[in-house]
């Protein structure tokens, strides 16, 4: 007997049925589907890795001699980091799936998905749901420490020469008190004030100094509690 | 219905026509039967027979997926695809079986490779069927794969990035490091070619 009609005796026989054409078409649109949310998804970690960095004053590290690397670790989101490295993985993976999806280079794909995640990060970063997305993490998966904590814990070390709190008294002296409702008496003498600070009551603002003694803090260099308050600035002398 | 009855027609269409008549079907196994077959051989140690029943496995695949064969790829590449994916797949389950790689060498599918072949050129060596054989059988399978695609079966960058699913680029480099690992395997082997 000829091959050929062994074959289709054997297809007759067993009863082998093709797959539908409509089963190809939504596996290709499952593929595409979990690519575009996988990119989605990818550049919604972006945004909140930008708005974490934006957050992060990586400037302090030159202003500490010991602990530098676990201050640098500390700094980083690494959640972040971890979810946009994980879903640019699975947009790669997922496009090498669809149908024609080996045809491009994982060069380009790595480049093309890095771009698009990126300038969609941006889009959402500016849009104001990174912070969002960050709040609501904070709000429900325990054991996150959202951007405001990290921030609060790097600038709650006054043995490190990190101080942060609410002015609460500026004549005489400066008292500050910290998150934790302590009072530090902040000696401001020579201390770089940045721009947007304005040294009132109510203020909130970080302090990169030394700790003279318990409860009192010589101040070398005063930021505004948001961002690094970059201006004019002055020195109180 | 046999292959005369097909003569003329595209593969393209025999697919369409194999859709609605199986009997068209015979014609696309059989237009393909002699060359794929040979490349089975080429690619795996299987015998003669072994390589009838993993092309009509391979086959069994092919009309399953039919209507997914998409007319912007070649049906060769499509098919190639298929019976190359059948094939390892079914080769690696006999090596861990145990089965030995080794077999003895059919001057048949060589024999005529230095002659019509740029093989020589684009290696830089003499070779004889032999030497081709035995070298192939040391190499990985990924470098054996592409240059059996592009030297013996004579295959261009884009049908073999079809066949085995690869951008271009990458075959192109696969190419490279083919030859590369084909020249180091022939001088450790002491492997001396002559025609």
């Amino acid at each position: 007997m000829e091959n050929s009609q062994k074959l289709l005796d054997k297809i007759q026989k067993e009863n082998i049925e093709q797959r539908k054409k409509s089963e190809f078409a939504a596996k290709n649109i499952f593929f595409w589907t979990m690519f575009t949310l996988s990119v989605l998804i990818g550049g919604l970690a972006t945004s909140v890795l930008i708005f974490a960095f934006g957050q992060t004053e990586f400037d302090l590290l030159s202003h500490i001699t010991h602990s530098r690397v676990e201050l640098f670790l500390g700094m980083l989101p690494i959640v972040w980091i971890f979810f946009s490295f994980v879903f640019l993985a699975a947009s790669i993976a997922l496009l090498r799936k669809t149908k024609k999806g080996y045809k491009y280079s994982p060069v380009l794909v790595l480049m093309g998905n890095l771009i698009m995640s990126l300038i969609l990060g941006t889009v959402i970063y500016f849009s104001g749901g990174a912070v969002k997305i960050e709040s609501i993490f904070a709000k429900n998966v325990p054991g996150y420490q959202s951007v405001e904590e990290k921030k609060t814990a790097i600038w709650s070390a006054p043995e490190d020469g990190f101080l942060s709190g609410t002015i609460i008294s500026v004549e005489n002296e400066v008292i500050l008190q910290d998150w934790n409702g302590k009072d530090w008496k902040i000696d401001t003498k020579d201390a770089l004030i940045r721009g947007r600070v304005s040294m009132r009551i109510g203020e909130e603002v970080k302090i990169i100094g030394e700790m003279s003694s318990e409860g009192l803090f010589k101040a070398s260099e005063i930021r505004p509690w948001k961002g690094q308050g970059n201006g004019a600035n002055h020195v109180n002398n | 219905m046999s292959i005369k009855d097909c003569l003329g027609i595209q593969d393209e269409e025999l697919v369409k026509k194999s859709l609605e008549n199986i009997d068209y079907f015979a014609c696309i196994y059989e237009r393909y039967e002699k060359k794929l077959i040979r490349y089975i051989l080429r690619i795996s140690s299987f015998s003669y027979h072994e390589a009838e029943e993993v092309l009509q496995e391979a086959f069994v695949r092919v009309w399953r997926n039919l209507n997914e064969f998409d007319e912007s790829l070649k049906f060769s590449s499509w098919v190639y695809r298929i019976v190359h994916n059948t094939t390892i797949t079914e080769w690696r389950k006999t090596q861990s079986k145990g089965k030995d790689r080794k077999q003895d060498i059919d001057d048949e599918l060589y024999k005529n490779l230095p002659s019509n072949l740029n093989i020589e050129k684009e290696l830089g060596r003499k070779i004889d069927a032999d030497g081709i054989k035995r070298v192939l059988d040391l190499m990985p399978e990924k470098y054996r794969s592409v240059l059996i695609l592009k030297f013996l079966e004579e295959k261009d960058y884009n049908e073999i990035s079809d066949i085995l699913k690869k951008p271009t680029g990458t075959v192109g480099t696969l190419i490279n490091r083919a030859k590369k690992s084909f020249n180091q395997i022939a001088d450790k082997e002491n492997i001396t070619f002559t025609v």
